[in-house]
């Protein structure tokens, strides 16, 4: 019997892995549990362990190849069988061509043949897979939700609520873009780029059919080639996405699709008519050393262009006096210590702090997607924390409703996670709002880049105690306090100033204020 | 007139065998029987026992004995009682009539038919089911035929009849009486080679010969009616040689095929016909070339092992399906 090792479901969220490296290799005999591969999506890495014990018949995803969830990656020949070396009795084979027709389950003849039924859900991964193998129309419809993201896929090292835009794809698979010869002579005949063109078959497929209705959709005009926007970046015109439920075009065009009338969430990555500027030719030096980016790094740099290139960030600062709020945590740290077996730092204050002023302005608390606002009941608050491989940022769900205690257990949480490396891609996903603290030597104040779909992030400044001038009984005076700045960006696209302005004004009041409970 | 498949195949012999004196008839039960199924009924009275001849039970008999009067210049008709025991005188047939012509450097031919009732869906178990096609659409020197209309049954026997070279003619059983069709008066017949498109489509190709014809028409008209598809289905009629160019056509005009044949998957004709599109339709293909055709083993005498066995109309719905979604 043969054991089929699949992309697995590591997240609700997540729809793709990248098989980044293979532990073993064809022919070798592998125990149940015992890591296959490295598996990178956008927000973790893990090890995929053996579904069973065998030999590793074929290892069918190549390294640094990026596959939908449910994407089988290896064949296992379960030590016992050999029944399937000889194709059995009345078994219809599955064609090879199409992975993503769903197998044909019980076709094995009655008359004693042995059954060559794979198993769906090698019993290792159903722990990890919450969501069945993908069937053709799920997996045609959790297509077509996920692509309305495409470029927050692209970008989303710690996306948040990325995939809103498209509804959740939870379990879904994007198709593997292979495309059939009549799609690949068509497109080149027509010059057309096959990654605008939304695909309606099995898992998301191009079909020949969706070809010649994207071809009738350009000749009636609902559609415009690349290039027509006069030399802008493909797609940067939202309007085309829209009208022609075709897909926006990104860095990777290869991974757009859109669902007709689902707002564009996907913009292209790529400064708007910058063509003139390119970085010198690299000339090594001696002593140079050269560190590809690692998966995450790019999905961080990309985030990051993508951040700055579509929403203009404006920065205001803030001078908070900490002074009462360190004397609340100086008063309490120690019972906090032994009762809850961490130290109580500002950070969760801080986090109360921001959270208050959330619910005081919740347009703060929201998302941009296409051409739309969305203003997000739930405060989901991102913490942006320093890791080995980069920056990651872990989110609070649902902090609305949390005491300082309640945030700091979370954050603690989390950041042990992070450390143990045991971090989930839904603890990273579906912030609407971010708090960085750089910490010690975080420097006097920085303005940090909008996490997106986010229109807001607060960072911490260096706390530090100065002389400020304070009034004390009606007469100014010299004091020394603690002092910190705290600083906002943005996104002007959908914040103007007086709601910038008085968001950030309230949340160092409130952290000055430091009216918690303890 | 109206014609059951199998009248259409006795009126082709009586018409043959008034037309030409050298044309006889000759295999189990053809004579005093009118045979097992009742194909050669009336032949014995109307052409007498020179003409219509009872053999014993031996297969290689009647066809080594039809090629030696063949070679002689007549213009046997041989039959097999079931198809399922050609496999008798198939050393009489790929040996000896498939090589004739070309031992004999052209100057010698052997214009023989051989009857053969094939095909399953009648309960008749492992000896009285087969569809042999395959193991003669490989044979050079050899035509082979398989009507899937009574039209066509009689217009191809009698093309078989008139053929300088030896013709095996599958008839399919459960055909005999279950299609009926208004035949024209007068001679007609069919040519050996070309294939018949029996329903023009867009969406998907069916390509299918003999009794699984009339389940791939009813299941285009099941996903016309509830898909929308419109699926074409091309009739196959002669398996060798094939009609390539309009195999070819269907799959460029479409993109996506489907064959169906009620033979056994491996090694039917639907892998040749999918490997003539592979290698010459590549380019415009948008789907795997995809099979329905009988599970790879004996078919049983259980009827619902049988009906799990061989393919049928809601099979063939569901390869429709799935190909189109693809």
């Amino acid at each position: 019997m043969s054991i089929e090792v699949v992309m697995p479901q590591m997240g609700e969220s997540v729809v793709e892995g990248t098989v980044t490296k293979w532990l073993v290799k064809e022919g070798d005999r592998v125990r149940e549990d015992q890591p296959l591969c490295e598996i990178s999506t956008d927000k973790v890495d893990t090890e995929i362990p053996s579904p069973g014990t065998g030999l590793i018949a074929k290892l069918i995803a190549a390294e640094g190849e990026t596959l939908p969830v449910g994407a089988p990656l290896a064949v296992i020949e379960a030590a016992a069988a050999g029944a399937a070396a000889a194709a059995p009795a009345g078994v219809r084979p599955q064609p090879k061509a199409a992975p993503a027709l769903p197998p044909a389950p019980g076709k094995a003849a009655g008359a004693g043949a042995p059954s060559p039924a794979r198993p769906q859900q090698p019993p290792a991964l159903r722990a990890v897979r919450s969501e069945p193998r993908p069937q053709a129309a799920a997996a045609h419809a959790a297509a077509q939700a996920s692509a309305a993201g495409p470029a927050a896929d692209a970008v989303a090292a710690s996306p948040g609520t990325a995939r809103a835009g498209g509804g959740e794809a939870a379990g879904g698979a994007r198709a593997h873009r292979r495309y059939s010869p009549v799609v690949m002579r068509m497109a080149e005949e027509h010059g057309i780029d096959l990654g605008r063109v939304p695909g309606s078959g099995i898992g998301g497929r191009v079909s020949k059919r969706d070809v010649l209705a994207y071809l009738d959709a350009l000749q009636a005009g609902q559609v415009r080639p690349p290039g027509a926007a006069g030399g802008a970046t493909k797609g940067a015109n939202g309007q085309e996405a829209t009208q022609a439920a075709s897909a926006a075009a990104v860095a990777q065009p290869s991974q757009t699709a859109a669902r007709p009338g689902a707002p564009p969430a996907a913009l292209p990555v790529g400064l708007p008519g910058g063509a003139g500027y390119r970085p010198p030719v690299y000339q090594p030096r001696e002593g140079d050393v050269v560190e590809p980016f690692t998966r995450r790094r790019k999905l961080i740099a990309e985030h990051m262009v993508y951040s700055k290139t579509h929403s203009p960030h404006v920065g205001t600062l803030a001078e908070v006096d900490l002074t009462r709020v360190t004397r609340l945590r100086n008063k309490h740290k120690d019972a906090f210590a032994a009762q809850e077996g961490f130290a109580l730092t500002l950070l969760p204050l801080a986090a109360a702090a921001t959270v208050r002023a959330l619910k005081e302005f919740p347009r703060m608390n929201a998302s941009v997607v296409g051409d739309s606002l969305i203003v997000r009941h739930q405060i989901n608050l991102g913490i942006a924390m320093d890791t080995e491989e980069g920056l990651l940022v872990p989110v609070i769900k649902a902090a609305e409703g949390m005491s300082v205690t309640g945030l700091a257990r979370e954050i603690e949480r989390l950041r042990r996670k992070i450390a143990d490396k045991k971090i989930a891609a839904d603890d990273l996903a579906g912030g609407s709002f971010t708090l960085t603290n750089p910490g010690r030597e975080g420097n006097l104040f920085g303005f940090a880049i909008i996490n997106q779909p986010q229109v807001g992030i607060l960072r911490m400044g260096e706390i530090k105690k100065r002389p400020v001038v304070v009034e004390v009984d009606g007469e100014d005076t010299l004091a020394i306090r603690t002092m910190m700045y705290l600083a906002l960006s943005y996104d002007h696209r959908v914040i103007d100033g007086v709601l910038g302005n008085s968001f950030l004004y309230r949340a160092a009041r409130i952290l000055e204020e430091a009216d918690f409970e303890l | 007139m109206e014609a059951t498949y199998l009248k259409a195949i006795n009126q082709a012999l009586h018409e043959e065998m008034r037309r030409d004196d050298n044309v006889f008839v000759m295999g189990e039960d053809v004579g005093e029987l009118g045979g097992a199924f009742k194909v050669t009924e009336g032949l014995l009275d109307a052409f007498g026992e020179d003409r219509v001849i009872d053999t014993p039970i031996s297969e290689a008999l009647i066809v080594g004995a039809g090629i030696g009067a063949a070679i002689l210049g007549m213009r046997p008709v041989l039959e097999m009682q079931f198809g399922d025991f050609i496999s008798c005188a198939f050393d009489q047939i790929v040996n000896t009539a498939a090589t004739l012509r070309y031992r004999h450097g052209g100057k010698a031919s052997c214009p023989l038919v051989v009857r053969a009732p094939s095909g399953a869906g009648v309960h008749g178990a492992l000896f009285h089911s087969q569809n042999p096609e395959a193991w003669f659409t490989r044979v050079p020197g050899l035509k082979v035929v398989a009507p899937a209309t009574p039209y066509d049954a009689k217009g191809l026997l009698k093309s078989a009849v008139r053929d300088n070279n030896p013709v095996i003619y599958f008839e399919h059983k459960r055909l005999y009486r279950s299609v009926k069709e208004d035949l024209p008066e007068g001679d007609f017949t069919v040519p050996i080679g070309p294939a018949e498109l029996r329903l023009e489509g867009r969406d998907l190709s069916i390509i299918t010969y003999g009794g699984t014809m009339h389940q791939a028409l009813d299941a285009a008209r099941i996903v016309e009616k509830e898909d929308g598809l419109k699926v074409e289905v091309l009739d196959l009629r002669t398996l060798l040689p094939l009609d390539r160019e309009a195999i070819l056509a269907t799959a460029r005009k479409t993109g996506k095929v489907l064959i169906a044949h009620e033979d056994r998957l491996t090694g039917g004709i639907g892998g040749e016909v999918a490997a003539i599109i592979a290698e010459h339709a590549f380019d415009y293909l948008d789907g795997p070339i995809r099979r329905v055709a009988a599970l790879d083993t004996h078919v049983a005498f259980s009827p619902p092992l049988e009906e799990y066995i061989l393919p049928n109309t809601n099979k063939i719905v569901e390869a429709i399906r799935e190909l189109a979604a693809y």
